[in-house]
This record gives structure tokens, C-alpha cells and sequence, in this order.
């Protein structure tokens, strides 16, 4: 246990090694933009499995804090730079998550007093219900054109104005570092551990004394706490908030990441928003169709990896280090056969998207190449790929059966 | 007053098409215990069959061929999918269904592209019915009143009459026995799925030419589904079928009202919110309505359990 302990402690000072040095390392201002998205992104997550993966609760509106947030913090800046107040910058988050606190009291004393999937629905409903409220008072929500602000306000900090991105990158990390601890600690305290509880097991945790709904309740509001908090960071580092904020869209986001990452474990929703984040901003540059794979890969999580992709890694990881030479070839190959049915079906997809668009294939080998050639080398290819991809899974299940059988998976 | 019986007959076509798509919804929750995330892009995927077959044979083929095709992807999402994550909870259930329905918004953005197609109602069923005083009402508001009446008729004679339907009513309330009887609960299970999606399919055949057929249908028409099932009492049939009809009418009404917040409660004045005009609010409505009676009557209005 101790080893474990020792090896988390130096992961975690690797990692605020790795976050301090990025922006020195690189210059490339797009690069710090994603990953300051990813930090926000990173709270945002963590906060929606507060309810999610700690109590049980799958709520399908959590976007309406994070929005909410955003839109109070934004007008506060542009009170506090009319006023000029002297209130430094890094204070902001703080209004985005009282503000969205408050709401998160208002709607969770409806929503937590429905389970499951009806919990689901309500949640889903309160967001549409901000969401069309926000169309009603253009005034306050911008309309179609949003809310615009400006960071530069109240007296520099450490020397700093948070003018530049990278400043505001160090912004949003120092807040990721607080609210990872923060709720990390809250998982220790007897209201994470009763939630816990009330999530594998409702009707034993209120043998324990404790009200059920109250400890709902209470996680709900502290989830939209953190959710203001992400929200308001969105408002400071983009300088702009539209209704889109609050949209299903963007509770789908949420729910995206923390389930690819993985919702049992604490650091589960850091890796997916990672992963969330880096999907979103490069993918949707190479091709039109990325959401499209989000989606079958979000259906390939949950199929496959119930526990997300960290899960999934560390049981990997677990496998490959107990594993005889046999076995480990297994797993190689079976990677394989996974990766070449990925490419094949991404090259399958892509080619006839474009083709469908323009009647050209999307990736012409060379142009030097006679073009009917390349296009229907790249087919060929990924239907190799996917086929052949597909042959060695099912002769590999085909004979995980012969091996053992009746016994189930 | 004329007007108004007008409205009244918009308002309950637009409430029974409401009624077709969480009849079927609700039915697979009773059933199966699965809350169907993507039954409004079922919908939507009958609105672009029924298109597709508009084009290429008539509007009559689409609507015989949206809901067979949509139940028959009913069926396989019930057969490859649900069936297989069931394993992993309900929440992997809702999930995927989540994920299906963002998948089926994407697929649909890459085949059909993302403006509106243009699905027209067929010269035979356009223009006006009848009309009293000044209002008329089309004709096809009628045909969809009438769709919808013969569907939900033909559903209740299954339920109530046929042999299969007995066998539904029993996995209802008592699925081990049914089992036990020696019938296949995992195959009642996917042909009620399948009918939940037909009947959205259906839905979306006729709804998608009376209103707009584009990509984000699903997106609009969802979330007002959910909260007729959320305020008829999750798993209430009746429950579904009142409130769909007194949500069709409020927004039927809504729209066309024409004073404004300030009119009836003066004492409200704050960024402006005293000049919004009550058929700006028609959105809001089925929202506030839902939190309304969730704080008054938690379990629905004809739920039998406390959510």
C-alpha cells in the first residue's frame, strides 16, 4: 500500500512539473489554448462525477451550472471594470460558483427528490428550462450574440494582469489544483463516504441514520458549485459567453468525458476531459465527421470498458504485468486486430463521406499517382483492415469459447 | 371563438402526435425498466424515411415504410445493444441510449447534410378541411388526428385482445412467472421495443411533413416527450396520454397568445422581462409546468409509485 502511496505522491508532482514547464516548452499558442480548455474542462468533469460517479446520480443538465456560472461572472467583470473595482481577477470563479451554488439549492431541492432515471429526465428538463429562460431576457443572456467581457480588470496579481494566455493558463491550473484537492478531500469526508453508500445501496445507508435525499442533495449542490466555478474560468479565458454554454450539448460533453474516462475512479474524469478535449480540438480539423466517431466511441466505452479508459488501462496494465510470454502475445495481438479495425473503419468512413461530398477519396496516396488508383487503393486498404480486424477478433472469441466452455466472459 | 376551436383542434393533433411518441416510450419503460433517450431520433429517422420514400415513390409508401424500417432498427438496437449492456446497470442503459441519440443526430448531419429537406404534404391532403367563421383548419391536421387515433386503437386491441398482447400485459407485472409459462421474455422485450420505435417511426412520417423535417428535430421535439412522461407519471399509459394533450394545447395556445408578462403581473419590471410576450414563453412552458408539478405531486399525475 505503501508503494502505491509513494508512487500516486510522485505521479501527482510529476504531473505540476510537467503542467509548470508546458508553456516554457512550447510557444505555440494554440497548444496552450487546448490545454488551458483542458484544465477547465478537467474541473468541469470532475465536478459533474461529485453526483455522478460518488452518488449515483446521472444528470443530463449539468451544463446549466457551468453556464449559469459563466454568464454571473461574465456580467460581474463587467460591473467590477465599470465600478473599477480594485478586486483582483483569480477571485471571479468564486461569484461563478456561489451563483451557480445558489441554483444548484434552488433546483436540487426538485431534482433530488427523484432517483434514477426519472432523476435523469429532471435534469434534462432543468436545463432546457435555464436554457429557454436565457432566450426570454436577451438583455442578460446576449441573445445570439452572447456577453461579452474583458479579463483585464481589478489590481494585477503576483505581477500579473491576465492579459496574455499563458498567464491565464497558470490561472486556470492553480484552480484545477485547488478544486482537484478540494474534491478529492470531499470523497474522504463521512458526506463522500455516505454518498458512496447511498449510491451502491440507498436502502442500507438509511439504515445508518442518515437521510438519503439530504446527502443527494447536498452532493448535488456542491457539484454545482464546482460546475460555476469551470464555468466562470470559461467566461475569464474566452472572454465571451452565448446560451450554447448551458445546451444539451454541453451537459453531453461532460457526461462524454467523465464516462470515457471513467466514473469509478477519482482520477477517471481528469483522464477522459484530457482525452474529451484533445478529441474535440484536433479531430474536428482533420474531419467533418468527428463526432460522428465520438459517439461510436463513446458506445465502444461502455460497451467494452465499463470502467472507462483508465479502468481499462490499469486492468491492462495489471494483465500485461502478470502475464507469461503466451498470454502476452495474445494481448499484442489482440491490440492489433482492435487498432486495424479502428483505421480501416476510419478509412472506410472518411472516404466515403468525401466521396459522397465532393466524389473525390480523402486521402489520395500521391499526387503523382493516377487518381482512380489512389482512391481505390485507400478502399482496398481499409477494407482490408477492418475485415481482417474483424476475422481475428472473431476467431479469438471463437476460440476463448472452444477453451472454456459455458464459461461466460 | 371560431378561432379558438381551431386552435383547440391544432392543439390535439399536435397532443396525440405527442401521445404516439411517448405511448411508445412509456411502454418500453414499464417493460424493460429503460428510459429510451434515443425514441426522438427514432422520430426524426421516420420524418427522413417517410422524405426519402416522398422522393422516390409516394407519401403513402413512407408512411408504411418508416415504421416498419424504424421498428426493424428498433429491434436491432434492442437485440445488439440494450440486451448487451444490461449487464452493466441501468445507468449503462441510459447511457447508451444517450450515445445512440447523438449518434443517430450525427448520421443524420452526414447523409441528409444539416438544413431542412423538403418534405411536402401530398396535394390530396392539402389545404383546408373546413372552416368556421374566418379559421380554417387543414386538412392534414385532420389526417394526423386520425392517424394517430387508429394507431392508438390498433395498439389497444393488441394490448387488450390478442393472445401476444396478453403475454405483454403479464411481462408487465409478473416477468418471472411469464418466463416461467415457458414464453421468451428477451424476444417480448425486443418486439416491444421494436413497436415503441415503429410508433415514433410513424410518428415522424406524419409529423416531419406537418412541421419542419431537419437535424435538429430530435433535438427539439425530445425534451418535451420527457417531460409528458415525467408529468403523466413515468410508466402511466393514461398519465402520457393527458398530459400529452394538455401540453399540445398550452403550446398551441401559447404561441398565439398575444399579451405580454407585464399585462399580468405588473409588478414585475427587471431587463426588460415585463414586455416578453406570452408566445415567446411557449418554450419555456412544458419546462415550468414539469417543475411545477414535480414540487406539488412528485409521483406524476396518474403515477401510482413516488419517483
Amino acid at each position: 500500500m505503501t508503494g502505491s502511496y509513494r508512487l500516486r505522491i510522485l505521479g501527482g508532482i510529476a504531473a505540476a512539473i510537467a503542467i509548470v514547464v508546458f508553456p516554457s516548452i512550447t510557444r505555440d499558442a494554440f497548444a496552450i489554448a487546448v490545454v488551458t480548455q483542458m484544465g477547465i474542462m478537467v474541473i468541469f468533469a470532475l465536478s459533474f462525477n461529485i453526483i455522478f460517479g460518488q452518488s449515483g446520480m446521472l444528470s443530463f443538465g449539468h451544463a446549466a451550472f457551468y453556464g449559469l456560472g459563466a454568464f454571473f461572472s461574465a456580467h460581474s467583470m463587467n460591473l467590477m471594470a465599470s465600478l473599477s473595482s480594485p478586486t483582483p481577477l483569480p477571485l471571479v470563479p468564486f461569484i461563478g460558483g456561489f451563483t451557480a451554488l445558489i441554483f444548484g439549492i434552488i433546483f436540487g431541492l426538485i431534482a433530488t427528490r427523484t432517483v434514477g432515471a426519472i432523476f435523469g429526465l429532471v435534469t434534462l428538463g432543468i436545463g432546457e428550462l435555464v436554457r429557454t429562460m436565457l432566450d426570454l431576457v436577451p438583455r442578460f443572456s446576449g441573445g445570439e450574440s452572447g456577453v461579452v467581457t474583458n479579463r483585464i480588470i481589478g489590481t494585477p496579481l503576483l505581477g500579473a494582469s491576465f492579459g496574455t494566455p499563458v498567464e491565464i493558463y497558470f490561472l486556470v491550473a492553480v484552480w484545477m489544483g485547488v478544486c482537484l484537492f478540494a474534491i478529492y478531500f470531499l470523497t474522504l469526508t463521512p458526506l463522500g463516504r455516505m454518498a458512496n453508500a447511498v449510491r451502491d445501496n440507498p436502502e442500507r445507508a438509511a439504515f445508518t441514520g442518515y437521510s438519503v435525499s439530504f446527502i443527494r442533495f447536498l452532493q448535488y449542490c456542491l457539484s454545482a458549485f464546482f460546475a460555476g466555478i469551470a464555468g466562470a474560468l470559461s467566461a475569464i479565458n474566452s472572454e465571451f459567453v452565448s446560451v450554447e454554454s448551458v445546451g444539451l450539448f454541453n451537459s453531453g460533453s461532460v457526461l462524454f468525458a467523465t464516462v470515457i474516462g471513467g466514473s469509478s475512479l477519482f482520477l477517471g474524469p481528469v483522464v477522459g476531459a484530457v482525452v474529451f478535449v484533445f478529441f474535440v480540438s484536433f479531430l474536428s480539423i482533420f474531419t467533418s465527421a468527428w463526432m460522428l466517431y465520438l459517439g461510436v466511441f463513446f458506445l465502444i466505452v461502455i460497451f467494452y470498458l465499463p470502467g472507462g479508459l483508465m479502468g481499462g488501462g490499469l486492468t491492462l496494465l495489471a494483465a500485461c504485468q502478470a502475464a507469461n510470454r503466451q498470454e502476452l502475445a495474445s494481448i499484442v495481438f489482440r491490440a492489433t486486430a482492435v487498432v486495424s479495425v479502428t483505421l480501416g473503419g476510419v478509412g472506410l468512413i472518411e472516404t466515403l463521406y468525401q466521396f459522397s461530398k465532393t466524389g473525390r477519396a480523402a486521402f489520395t496516396l500521391s499526387h503523382t499517382l493516377p487518381f482512380d488508383l489512389g482512391q481505390i487503393l485507400v478502399w482496398v486498404a481499409s477494407a482490408i483492415l477492418l475485415v481482417g480486424g474483424l476475422i481475428s477478433i472473431i476467431v479469438l472469441h471463437l476460440r476463448q469459447r472452444m477453451v472454456a466452455p459455458g464459461v461466460k466472459a | 371563438m371560431e378561432y379558438s376551436l381551431v386552435l383547440l383542434l391544432n392543439g390535439i393533433s399536435f397532443g396525440l402526435l405527442l401521445f404516439m411518441l411517448s405511448s411508445g416510450l412509456t411502454l418500453v419503460f414499464s417493460l424493460m425498466g429503460v428510459l429510451n433517450f434515443a425514441h426522438a431520433g427514432f422520430y426524426m429517422l421516420g420524418a427522413y424515411i417517410g422524405y426519402e420514400a416522398s422522393l422516390r415513390i409516394n407519401f403513402w409508401a413512407g408512411l408504411v415504410l418508416a415504421p416498419l424500417t424504424v421498428g426493424g432498427i428498433g429491434m436491432a438496437v434492442e437485440y445488439f445493444g440494450l440486451r448487451k449492456v444490461h449487464r452493466y446497470g441501468h445507468a449503462a442503459e441510459l447511457l447508451f441510449t444517450f450515445g445512440l441519440a447523438f449518434l443517430i443526430d450525427e448520421a443524420t448531419h452526414l447523409i441528409w447534410g444539416r438544413s431542412a429537406v423538403n418534405y411536402a404534404i401530398p396535394a390530396a391532403l392539402s389545404g383546408p378541411l373546413f372552416s368556421i367563421g374566418e379559421a380554417q383548419f387543414p386538412i392534414y391536421r385532420g389526417f394526423i388526428i386520425l392517424i394517430s387515433v387508429a394507431m392508438l386503437v390498433a395498439i389497444w386491441m393488441l394490448l387488450r385482445m390478442s393472445r401476444i398482447g396478453l403475454i405483454i400485459r403479464g411481462a408487465l407485472t409478473h416477468p418471472n412467472t411469464i418466463s416461467t409459462l415457458g414464453h421468451d421474455l428477451p424476444w417480448v422485450h425486443m418486439l416491444v421495443f421494436g413497436i415503441g420505435a415503429a410508433l415514433a417511426g410513424l410518428a415522424g412520417a406524419v409529423g416531419g411533413a406537418a412541421f419542419v423535417t431537419e437535424p435538429g428535430m430530435a433535438h427539439a421535439l425530445g425534451p418535451i416527450v420527457f417531460v409528458v412522461v415525467v408529468i403523466g407519471g413515468l410508466g402511466s399509459l393514461g398519465g402520457a396520454f393527458v398530459a400529452a394533450l394538455l401540453i399540445g394545447c398550452i403550446q398551441t395556445f401559447a404561441v398565439v397568445a398575444d399579451f405580454n408578462l407585464g399585462g399580468i403581473l405588473p409588478f414585475l419590471h427587471w431587463n426588460g422581462i415585463e414586455s416578453i410576450t406570452v408566445s415567446r414563453l411557449a418554450p419555456v412552458l412544458p419546462y415550468f409546468l414539469m417543475i411545477l408539478l414535480l414540487v406539488l405531486r412528485p409521483q406524476g399525475l396518474m403515477g401510482k409509485r413516488a419517483l
